[in-house]
């Protein structure tokens, strides 16, 4: 019997074994590469969700940028340069813009000044800078098939910064898709931007797919950032979505992609070691990561409580809670990003040093009596997560906090936020949050800098003197004048407002096989694949 | 036998509508606003009232439910608040790639973990049966995460046999669908291996000390007509019960391989939803899910009755 057994269990073992074998080998080395020529795969920050960029921004700007064009475009320096605009004259309070000749839309369409009213008209209804604009455009017109005004109420020498807002660019769709209302989704995507949206092969939460847009006109300055020629140079490009960072640069090793557009802190260690890949730096496209405090409540509705806030953070603290290395991030005390033009060190001299006593002693002058501070971490959300909790840890440096952590995932957080109930009631009193770079480049698109109380975001600072110093600097003409007013405001911000805490700047970087393309532009905010050839 | 199938089902929409209310009522008290969530951060209070008003999130808790429960008995699951896509168009692009890795789980278990568990039973307390209690321990205990970065080493990084991502469908040949399946597979299997090896092994080493077992014996049966004919039967019941345990909580199981090896499967789909609070795709999934669950339920328990005559239905 018993050898009768044993040959039942070789033979079993050996189907076993064949079983196994027939499996793996039926695969090749590289068999899970490009199987269309001409194909660029990249691995891009988040799932695409929406085709509207109006009423969904976010990763849908990135799709966008590849099916979209605009009017003006930011350059790897961030300046303003032109885009879609052939040329364009200003005078006091009027711009008067021409198209390039030959732009196209997908569907063969010309573009035409309708399209483009059409298309500032809806932007302007959703985007900050476009409801900032529409409290200053008196009219926007056409002047021909591709010529259009803008008239101000009056002089503005800000209007194209405002204009080219890279948070939320104001593309141009076909006049009848723009007709939609501001707050429904335009569910087509026909553009005359590089590439062509290719809807049938749109498979959510794992694959988006464009083709090169042969009859795109692009311009004669070479590509940089956003602006110059962006031209595709490959015929076809893939959005992979691979949600688990390791995975991403185990993709990018075995050439299964091409490119991660933001690789996770922590597996830039990891590519590092595959001399074939190479990261890219994008100093325009960091993350500022910050604090927001509710101001309509205790404590944080007084300032010595909101500026003992600014005494508790230790920067390298929580920035190393965030990223795990001091070569993925940088210290900002600044309200503005730190790589922004109008960045300063205003006012931060006496927070460059946690001072835990400090906080206390002015927690105490703000009269706090144990009202609880409900600090809301985002569960799921490793990053913020982190840094809530190393600055739940700095919170307890003073004893006399009544701090109440509460955990939930981003959605419950969203919703939370907007309650202005007390943060005993169901409210809130912190929450960590981070911002792109662009949306603290300036006074005016300063998103978190707002304080006009109820208008404001999340938080409702309202401090009316910083919001005059803050919507009257696109009143000014120079350099040198804008540079000044907003180290004022800054100073102002630091003395009295304080619209947020700031905690830190976040590296972003891409990594690229660079034995198989060529071409990636570091670029503000998101990551267009144009100007990308292929080696291989 | 029609007359049970017709009461069990009949019973189970019962089940199934109790359990998406509760559902829905979980939804709802989780907290959360997909009008804030779908607006983003640059919202005026007006656009995401606007946006509230278009997903009907303004109609009271009661005639949302029913709204959906009305239009899901015609035949229609709702549109995604978020991609304003057919929710019936998102599972079924999202069924194939689970679908197939929990039948090739199952069916990697099966073919592994039986045989397996018998030869481990032929021997109790032998080194082979130690090796695979052993090696079942450290099975159940191991995440599937971890398995699954080890598999992409060894098998895509160090060896290039195997993707380390995606899915091929179907339609682009069995053979690419197979290919893409090997490492998610394993990583799922590893765990029902485990479990149905150790069942069958316990009930294999149960059965084969019956007396109607040394009875066949002394009858002069062979060791293959006595594991497969008379052992392996009266294990079969246990091993079917853990299959269909196996295949309810593989739902479960599959959002963290999907996640690892970048499945675009109902896992991610299920998760992408409840974070966003897309409550037609949620409610569309859990409906899904317990309909699943009770159609294996009901069939485990008609093949009780085919694999043991004693058992009626």
């Amino acid at each position: 019997m018993n050898n009768m057994l044993s040959m039942n269990r070789r033979r079993l073992l050996g189907s076993l074994a064949a079983t196994s074998l027939g499996a793996a080998g039926s695969g090749v080395a590289g068999l899970a590469r490009a199987q269309t020529p001409g194909t660029l795969r990249a691995v891009v920050a988040s799932d695409l969700r929406s085709l509207d960029p109006v009423t969904t921004p976010g990763v849908t700007i990135q799709h966008a940028l590849m099916v979209y064009d605009v009017l003006f475009a930011r350059n790897h320096a961030l300046e303003v340069k032109p885009q879609m605009v052939a040329d364009w004259t200003v005078g006091d309070t009027e711009y008067r813009f021409t198209l390039r000749p030959g732009l196209e839309f997908h569907d063969g369409s010309k573009v035409t000044s309708a399209d483009v009213v059409a298309s500032y008209r809806r932007w302007s209804q959703r985007s900050a800078s476009g409801q900032l604009l529409a409290t200053l455009v008196a009219e926007a017109r056409e002047d021909g098939p591709t010529s259009f005004v803008i008239v101000l109420k009056r002089k503005f020498p800000a209007f194209l910064e405002v204009l080219c807002d890279p948070v939320t660019p104001m593309f141009v769709m076909r006049q009848a898709d723009a007709a939609k209302p501001a707050t429904e989704a335009v569910t087509t995507a026909i553009g005359s931007g590089p590439f062509r949206f290719v809807p049938r092969e749109w498979l959510q939460g794992s694959r988006v797919v464009y083709v090169r847009n042969p009859n795109y006109v692009g311009r004669t300055e070479p590509a940089s950032g956003w602006a110059g020629n962006a031209t595709a140079k490959v015929e076809r490009v893939e959005w992979i979505s691979i949600p688990d960072p390791a995975t991403q640069v185990a993709a990018l090793r075995t050439g299964e992609v091409h490119m991660i557009e933001n690789i996770a802190g922590e597996q830039i260690l990891e590519a590092r070691k595959d001399s074939r890949i190479e990261l890219l730096d994008n100093p325009g496209r960091g993350a500022y990561t910050l604090a927001i405090l509710n101001q309509l409540h205790p404590p944080f509705d007084n300032v010595k409580a909101r500026q003992a806030m600014l005494h508790l953070v230790d920067q390298d603290e929580l920035m190393l809670g965030a990223t795990g290395s001091p070569a993925l991030y940088e210290k900002c005390h600044s309200f503005f990003a730190c790589n922004s033009p109008y960045a300063s060190d205003e006012g931060a001299a006496p927070y460059r040093r946690p001072d835990p006593a400090a906080a206390a002693r002015l927690f105490a002058e703000a009269g706090y009596r144990g009202e609880p501070i409900v600090i809301m971490m985002a569960a799921e959300q490793p990053i913020w997560l982190n840094i809530s909790q190393v600055l739940l840890a700095a919170l307890r440096k003073v004893p006399s906090l009544n701090v109440r952590p509460v955990s939930m995932d981003w959605g419950a957080l969203v919703a939370r936020r907007a309650n202005k109930s007390p943060p005993g009631s169901g409210g809130w009193s912190i929450f960590v949050t981070t911002g792109a770079s662009t949306s603290l480049s300036n006074p005016l698109m300063h998103f978190f800098g707002r304080a006009n109380c109820d208008n404001a975001w999340f938080g409702w600072p309202c401090d009316e003197q910083a919001e005059q110093m803050r919507t009257s600097w696109g009143d000014l003409a120079t350099d040198a004048e804008r540079k000044a007013a907003a180290r004022a405001l800054q100073a102002r911000w630091f003395q009295q407002t304080v619209p947020f805490v700031p905690l830190g700047f976040m590296k972003t970087t891409t990594a690229y096989r660079k034995d198989m393309i060529r071409g990636v532009l570091s670029t503000p905010l998101r990551a267009p694949q144009w100007n990308i050839e292929l080696l291989t | 036998m029609l007359a049970y199938v017709l009461i069990r089902l009949g019973g189970s929409v019962i089940v199934v509508a109790v359990v998406s209310l509760i559902v829905f009522s979980l939804t709802v008290i989780s907290g959360g606003d997909p009008a804030l969530i779908f607006a983003g951060d640059i919202a005026s209070a007006a656009d995401v009232e606007a946006i509230r008003l278009r997903m009907g999130l303004d109609q009271p808790f009661f005639k949302r439910f029913f709204g959906w429960a009305f239009t899901v008995l015609h035949g229609n699951l709702g549109t995604s608040l978020f991609t304003s896509t057919p929710v019936s168009s998102l599972i079924r692009q999202r069924l194939e790639p689970t679908a197939t890795l929990t039948v090739a789980t199952i069916v990697t278990s099966i073919v592994v973990a039986v045989p397996i568990g018998i030869m481990a039973a032929l021997r109790p307390d032998s080194w082979l049966d130690q090796l695979v209690v052993a090696s079942c321990s450290v099975a159940f205990a191991v995440p599937g995460f971890i398995v699954g970065y080890v598999l992409i080493y060894l098998f895509s990084l160090k060896l290039g046999l195997l993707p380390v991502q995606g899915y091929a469908p179907l339609s682009s040949g069995l053979g690419n669908t197979l290919r893409t399946l090997v490492l998610p597979t394993a990583t799922l299997s590893l765990v029902y291996v485990a479990l149905l090896a150790r069942t069958t092994r316990a009930g294999m080493i149960d059965v084969l000390a019956q007396d109607f077992i040394r009875t066949a014996r002394a009858k002069g049966a062979g060791t293959v007509r006595i594991m497969f004919r008379h052992a392996l039967r009266n294990t079969a019941n246990a091993i079917l019960t853990v299959v269909g345990l196996g295949i309810a909580s593989l739902l479960g199981g599959v959002v963290i391989v999907e996640t690892v090896f970048g499945l675009p499967g109902l896992g991610r789909l299920t998760v992408d939803a409840v974070m966003n609070r897309d409550y037609p795709v949620i409610q569309a999934l859990i409906l899904l899910a317990a309909s699943l669950k009770i159609v294996v339920n009901l069939v485990i328990d008609l093949l009780y009755a085919v694999v043991d005559r004693r058992i009626e239905v």
